[in-house]
């Protein structure tokens, strides 16, 4: 199924994204819910700009590979998606930063994360994969920045919890964070078949 | 280019194992590397665009400008990617057809971007491609390592021949994502063990020495 043809379709899409194909429990994409900020809040808040860039970049690059496509360039497709990611990302920057000038200071260091992390470039690159057509692209930028953003806040809520915790000195930092989400993962997979 | 007299290579293998110390570099190598094959396309991917864009980030690395050198290497990063996705839909269109996104992805491959922060500081385009060949090999190595044992764990065969006998049960969540994730969790913590205890040794050596 490459469109979305009714409401229903679209909520079982949602739920599709969120949970049977979760991008970062699945799909391995994304570094930022390992690497990025410590807390549930700041992960939440991370997850929101993942999202808007997602949707964003999702909405812009549909058109973007029609055009290229049209000329044959289809190989420019992950460099163009590459820039325009780039841009977005640098767009919402400068929005937070204008409207809550607080809320950007305490989150500065995390649109890097966002740019280089492998989701956002992941979710544009698949859309076109899959060939999906504008509407569906869209809503996979939207509900895999949801998916994503459920996934950092679960893992940044386990991290919380390793923190205090005994852990064997070798599985301390990234070994035990890969382990504990291929757990949440193995959790994920009773949603397998639910959705598509 | 001293530092290669002095075993720099094979220190690679462990201490600074590009999969496992670099933690992010390990997303795309998780994600395709269920089998032999596939783990060493990937991995040879990685060793290919590793390789080319170290070289040309080595060169250009006066002319960059200081505020967008990251954007740059990015650019010269995914143009090789593109090239290596190419080669391989020209070429291996099995591999090809299940790696799917995750080669343009090698763009976003920490391990990748580390080094071309170093190819920037360092003097010498010989010296940078030396380092990343030798980085990129290891990285190609421990990702067939890594699809050799889901394929040879999950369906008991390697290169597709059988290689349990017929009383072996496969285990399909090695396949599968929660299989990647634990497999590699308890290779880097295996990895992170054997380092320091190797540093412990060479602390105590220091010490006798000293004394």
């Amino acid at each position: 199924m490459n469109g979305i043809t009714s409401l229903g379709g679209a909520l079982l899409y949602l739920a599709a994204c969120v949970f049977t194909s979760n991008p970062v429990f699945t799909r391995f994409l994304g570094t930022a819910p390992y690497a990025g900020p410590g807390d549930v809040g700041k992960s939440a808040k991370l997850g929101l700009y993942v999202t808007s860039a997602m949707t964003l970049s999702s909405l812009l690059a549909w058109p973007v590979h029609q055009l290229l496509a049209q000329l044959s360039l289809g190989y420019l497709d992950a460099i163009c998606f590459l820039l325009l990611a780039a841009g977005v990302v640098a767009l919402l920057r400068l929005a937070v930063k204008s409207i809550s000038p607080a809320g950007y200071a305490a989150m500065e260091g995390a649109w890097t994360l966002i740019l280089v992390d492998s989701a956002l470039l992941g979710v544009t690159l698949l859309n076109v994969w899959a060939q999906y057509d504008f509407l569906k692209s869209v809503l996979s930028g939207l509900f895999g920045g949801l998916g994503f953003t459920l996934a950092a806040v679960l893992l940044a809520g386990v991290r919380e919890r390793l923190a205090t915790s005994k852990i064997p000195a070798s599985l301390k930092g990234l070994p035990i964070t890969l382990i504990s989400a291929g757990l949440i993962s193995l959790a994920f997979l009773g949603f397998m078949g639910m959705a598509k | 280019m001293n530092e290669f007299n002095q075993g720099a290579p094979l220190r690679g293998i462990l201490p600074e194992n590009p999969l496992f110390r670099l933690a992010l570099g390990v997303v795309p190598t998780l994600a395709v590397a269920t089998t032999l094959i596939n783990g060493a396309a990937i991995g040879i991917a990685v060793a290919f665009t590793l390789l080319c864009s170290n070289i040309v980030i080595a060169l250009l690395r006066n002319v960059l400008p200081a505020k967008a050198h990251v954007l740059c290497w990015l650019i010269v990063i995914c143009a090789f990617a593109s090239v290596a996705q190419m080669l391989l839909q020209a070429f291996f269109h099995d591999p090809y057809q299940d790696l799917g996104i995750y080669v343009p992805l090698i763009t976003l491959n920490c391990v990748i971007l580390a080094r071309a922060q170093m190819a920037e500081e360092e003097h010498g385009v010989f010296t940078s491609a030396g380092r990343s060949l030798v980085m990129g090999v290891l990285f190609a190595l421990v990702a067939a390592c890594v699809g050799a044992l889901r394929e040879l764990l999950d369906s008991g065969t390697l290169l597709g021949a059988q290689v349990f006998g017929k009383g072996f049960e496969p285990m399909l969540l090695l396949k599968l994502a929660p299989g990647g994730f634990l497999l590699t969790g308890i290779l880097a913590g295996i990895a992170n063990y054997f380092m320091t205890r190797s540093k412990k040794n060479d602390k105590n050596a220091q010490k006798g020495g000293a004394a």
